[in-house]
């Protein structure tokens, strides 16, 4: 399956939450994206994390995972290494935003769904191409 | 284009007859159409699916922007 829309724990937690100041948008931005979402088992924990843990907010988004609209992208075991090594060159990003990097540099028609301008917009792959980014203005 | 051999009950083959020459349409224009549409609407969409789900709880305003796992103040 070709990889359109890679999506960081921001915009999911952002569509589930109403009260959200990314809400409208994340609503809007993967509105806007056919087919399924893409992201890692990681950056999934992580959302489930923001949504405190065991919640129904929570369940949804593994619902979400076993209908099939986000596909778990498993760039690890494999290319790890290639995170580490987006790791070490932008020190500011964890292993969670790093997956995503390493899936976006396997996946080049990929659009990166974020609201983290921060890390990921200074951000440039290892073959210092610019990632391809979903961003609120 | 790839040619594929269809096996159809004989009452849709009856119907499809009927609709052809109302429409005035040969076989392979209206199987292509059909067949695109099946496997368009089959494709599994996420705004789709994730709808029921949208604005499902009111929680912090910045809980969307919240540092992961790299959070820092954690450690």
């Amino acid at each position: 399956m070709e990889i359109r829309t890679i999506v960081d724990a921001g915009p999911l937690v952002g569509w589930l939450n109403e009260a959200d100041q990314w809400h409208a948008w994340s609503v809007s931005a993967l509105s806007a994206r056919r087919g399924p979402l893409h992201t890692t088992e990681i950056v999934l924990g992580e959302a489930c994390w923001h949504l405190g843990g065991n919640t129904q907010a929570a369940h949804a988004l593994l619902d979400l995972v076993r209908k099939g609209a986000i596909v778990l992208a498993r760039p690890w075991p494999e290319h790890l290494s290639h995170t580490q090594h987006v790791m070490l060159k932008h020190p500011s990003m964890d292993a969670a935003d790093a997956s995503l990097v390493s899936l976006a540099e396997l996946s080049p028609k990929a659009v990166l769904v974020t609201t983290d301008r921060r890390d990921f917009e200074p951000c440039r792959g290892l073959r210092d191409r610019a990632l391809k980014l979903l961003l609120p203005e | 284009m790839k040619t594929v051999t269809l096996k159809i009950p004989d009452g849709l083959d009856v119907k499809i007859r009927r609709a052809l020459t109302r429409r005035k349409e040969n076989f392979s224009d209206l199987a292509r159409r059909a067949l695109a549409r099946e496997v368009e609407e089959g494709d599994v969409d996420f705004a789709k699916l994730a709808a029921p789900y949208r604005g499902m709880f009111k929680g912090p305003a910045n809980l969307s922007s919240r540092e992961g796992y790299g959070d820092k103040n954690h450690r």
